[in-house]
């Protein structure tokens, strides 16, 4: 009743400054968008809690409801996380990515890697084979079927299709993660999961940029093939991974030296990795995992890291999953419905199918086998990266691709969470709600 | 944002690490340095050095990106503020104390205020609109008011004054904010600015919506504040009511440290679990007094003649006001206690709080001295920061030998 409340007078607060004020794009605007996000998503994350559904489903339904594309639909006033609210949070929306690629990074113990890496191997291959080459055909055969791909033909059909089989790989760190930390989940699906969303991640962003230089020759006919991509990929992947063990050992020596503000300090690295990394053609978030690696395993800090992350990382992680829920295109979901659909399903179902096949030949645990699957469906900030790319570099095919993405993006990012919940308990490593262990604790 | 921006707010974050690995006061410093680092002085100076005023790495431009991490911080530190006063505790005291915390303070206040405008108006700025100068003169008038107990708690254990003095000087410190604070927030409701397409009202409504948003905000907070101790969820409940709070009052032109210090006034007063929300804003204090004086550095700018007549001014305004409210105070409301009648003396140290209040108006209700004001009231902190100790002890130190 309380929450109700209070949850009623932040609401009735933010329609009463909206109508007394016009609206603007301001600090005073950005500050109250996220004081907004915060409160109400808190809220609304323990009702989802309640339902047995995970907390940043809540979060991510915040988003969406309060977004441009549903209030924001019925009337633009209503939209509370408008686009403007939503471009005045991206700065701490890449904040929190850095910071969950930090913890994802220092989450990974060397020796569960070590200790799974054949199914590790095995899993991404499967995964990846299969997806790619299944949603290959599916663009290709569909061409005629589906309206949003009517008219794309020859080799922008081939590069299209393509494009959506390399970006259908792609997974969520940040939702596993997120998923991992609130169900203080052990075990062997647990250890996969994380590591393979973390590993697959290089692989794919590799496979990207090499799919990425082909399907230019095949969009636009007498384009010369230009290898200086693999340098660029190359310095990207190696540079990325000097300059994570580089913060490492900075982020090491802090803390034996000084050890003092370590929460601000690594607001500071993730910040600055995923600014200005990218001007110089780097991945901060590949450095930002590199370097949680790296503190974990071979410092003695990786404790004070994980624990200063966790203390501190609560209102990012839900400004960053409430913002995705307000970036996913509900417009683009509704135009886009059956290919939408087709892909998610074909993208699940041989999802599952390539982490049952990997694991089946690696031999791993049975409840790796059977429940691993779970973990990778959530789809979210790589995956509209790529999109956003694609739209870059291919204007006459780049704006289907990324409109169908977005809408594929937003069934698995519902999906994704729910059906991974559920997959942790199955398989027997989730714990109870948060509230309702520290309940029982403190009684 | 650009990478070069990214760069220079990554080198203030450093600033800000080491000046809070500094605690104001724990170095091994030459004598000469000392006061500098322990009044925390050192990064306005530092502030002063990377901005407009010095070196311009930060520009105008990029200091406004700055801006949402300023309204959060100014909320923050008001709901901190409000929440130190729980009104059983305060009760204890009797209210004669605080009858001369609010003399000393108000006496300060008009006399500089009444004699700002007068000069403003009369001698440095008589072509500005009345209200504009209205408004810095009443800015510089509550900035002068109180006085920022930390200078005095740390000059406890080394000074010379006597026991009655130092106890006086505790009090008055802590509680003499009080009446600025209630100013600020009749100021933001008299000189509402006036915005086009918004609502307008009364001066009196705007008053009543900042004690209204203060008081709900409070109670908002007392109801999702989690009664599970669980630090994650206690931090994100705190920093969403007072991002919610300051960025609502400054959109509606209010003042974010009035309305969240009711805030952390009505949450105190009310919720079982106060001591956990003291707890989580206290541990954050020092950084964010130490981004607030590097941002009040950066804001500095000496491009207006005038300043270098209305700075010494002010000092000397202010110097005089504390010195004749706390002789006021004395003689009226402390008879028969050992304090000295030259208390104010001991009540000249300034702080964050003094430039929180100045940041917090500057931008809504200011335009043509913003700039002037701030630099008015920063140089004045730095100068009754250095000064405060030495004029505490030379003045109120001699009654303990004699």
């Amino acid at each position: 009743m309380r929450r109700v409340l209070g949850l009623l007078a932040v609401c009735a607060l933010i329609v009463a400054v909206r109508l007394a004020m016009p609206a603007e794009a301001s600090a005073a605007a950005a500050a109250m968008a996220l004081g907004f996000v915060l409160l109400v998503s808190f809220v609304l994350g323990r009702v989802a809690t309640r339902l047995g559904l995970p907390t940043i489903t809540g979060y991510i339904l915040v988003g969406m409801v309060t977004g441009p594309f549903l209030l924001g639909w019925l009337h633009p006033a209503l939209a509370v996380l408008g686009h403007s609210a939503v471009s005045s949070l991206r700065l701490l929306d890449g904040v929190a990515l850095g910071l969950i690629a930090l913890s994802a990074g220092g989450e990974l113990r060397l020796a569960a890697v070590r200790r799974h890496a054949r199914t590790i191997a095995a899993v991404i291959a499967g995964q990846v084979l299969l997806v790619f080459a299944g949603v290959t055909m599916l663009v290709l055969a569909g061409a005629t079927l589906f309206p949003s791909l009517q008219g794309v033909a020859g080799g922008s059909l081939v590069a299209m299709a393509l494009l959506f089989a390399v970006i259908a790989t792609a997974n969520s760190p940040a939702t596993a993660l997120a998923i991992i930390q609130e169900y203080r989940s052990e075990g062997p699906v647990t250890d996969v999961v994380l590591a393979v969303t973390v590993v697959k991640d290089v692989v794919v962003i590799s496979l990207f940029t090499i799919v990425l230089a082909f399907a230019v020759l095949l969009a636009r006919p007498g384009a010369a093939f230009d290898a200086a991509f693999l340098l660029e990929l190359g310095w990207e992947v190696a540079g990325s991974v000097a300059l994570g063990v580089g913060l490492a050992w900075l982020v090491a020596l802090y803390v034996r030296r000084v050890g003092h503000e370590l929460p601000l300090l690594i607001l500071g690295v993730a910040f600055v990795a995923v600014a200005v990394l990218p001007a110089l053609h780097l991945s901060g978030l590949l450095a930002l995992m590199v370097a949680g690696f790296v503190i974990e395993n071979f410092t003695a800090h990786g404790d004070d890291l994980i624990q200063a992350i966790e203390r501190h990382s609560l209102p990012v992680y839900v400004v960053f999953f409430t913002i995705a829920g307000a970036s996913l295109d509900l417009g683009a979901l509704g135009a886009t419905l059956p290919l939408a659909l087709a892909l998610a399903l074909v993208r699940g179902l041989l999802t599952a199918g390539g982490t049952a096949l990997g694991a089946r030949l690696a031999h791993a645990p049975a409840a790796v086998q059977r429940h691993g699957w779970s973990g990778f469906v959530a789809q979210a900030g790589v995956t509209l990266g790529f999109a956003i790319l694609v739209e870059q570099r291919f204007p006459e095919i780049g704006f289907t691709v990324k409109t169908v993405v977005l809408a594929v993006i937003a069934l698995n990012q519902l999906a994704g969470p729910v059906l991974f919940r559920l997959g942790l308990f199955w398989a027997g490593e989730a714990r109870p709600e948060p509230e309702r262990a520290v309940n029982v604790a403190t009684r | 944002m650009s990478p070069g921006v990214v760069l220079l707010l990554a080198a203030l974050a450093v600033l800000v690490l080491v000046g809070a690995r500094t605690g104001f006061g724990k170095g091994s410093l030459p004598a000469v340095l000392s006061p500098l680092v322990d009044t925390g002085t050192v990064f306005i100076l530092i502030g002063a050095l990377l901005g407009p005023s010095g070196f311009n790495l930060f520009t105008a431009g990029m200091l406004s990106q700055l801006s949402p991490v300023l309204v959060i911080g100014l909320g923050w530190i008001g709901f901190l503020y409000g929440s130190h006063f729980e009104l059983r505790l305060l009760r204890r005291y009797p209210p004669a104390l605080y009858a001369a915390a609010a003399t000393e303070a108000l006496i300060a206040f008009a006399l500089v205020a009444a004699l700002a405008w007068a000069l403003l108006t009369y001698a440095l700025a008589p072509e500005l609109p009345g209200r504009e100068r209205l408004a810095a003169a009443l800015l510089l008038g509550i900035c002068a008011s109180g006085t920022a107990p930390a200078g005095i708690f740390q000059l406890g254990g080394r000074s010379r004054l006597s026991a009655d003095d130092l106890s006086a000087l505790r009090f008055l410190s802590t509680v003499d904010d009080i009446p600025a604070m209630l100013l600020l927030g009749l100021m933001g409701a008299l000189l509402h600015p006036t915005v086009p397409g918004a609502l307008s009202v009364q001066p009196a409504l705007w008053l009543l919506f900042s004690v209204g948003i203060g008081v709900g905000l409070g109670l908002i907070t007392h109801w999702l504040f989690p009664r599970v101790d669980d630090v994650r969820h206690n931090s994100l409940v705190l920093l969403g009511v007072v991002s919610l709070g300051a960025g609502a009052a400054v959109m509606l032109r209010l003042s974010p440290l009035f309305v969240t210090a009711l805030a952390g006034l009505t949450f105190a007063n009310l919720s079982p679990r106060k001591e956990r929300a003291y707890g989580l804003l206290a541990e954050s204090e020092h950084t964010l007094y130490t981004v607030f004086l590097l941002v009040a550095g950066l804001l500095l700018r000496f491009d207006w003649k005038p300043l270098w007549i209305l700075v010494p001014a002010y000092l000397l305004l202010r110097a005089g006001g504390k010195l004749g409210g706390g002789y006021a105070a004395r003689r009226l409301l402390m008879r028969g206690s050992g304090v000295s009648p030259l208390i104010g003396a001991g009540m000249l140290f300034q702080g964050g709080m003094a430039l929180a209040m100045a940041i917090s108006f500057q931008r809504t209700h200011l335009a043509e001295l913003d700039a002037q004001v701030t630099a008015t009231i920063v140089l004045g902190v730095v100068v009754f920061e250095l000064l405060g100790p030495s004029v505490a002890d030379a003045v109120l130190g001699g009654r303990r030998r004699r």
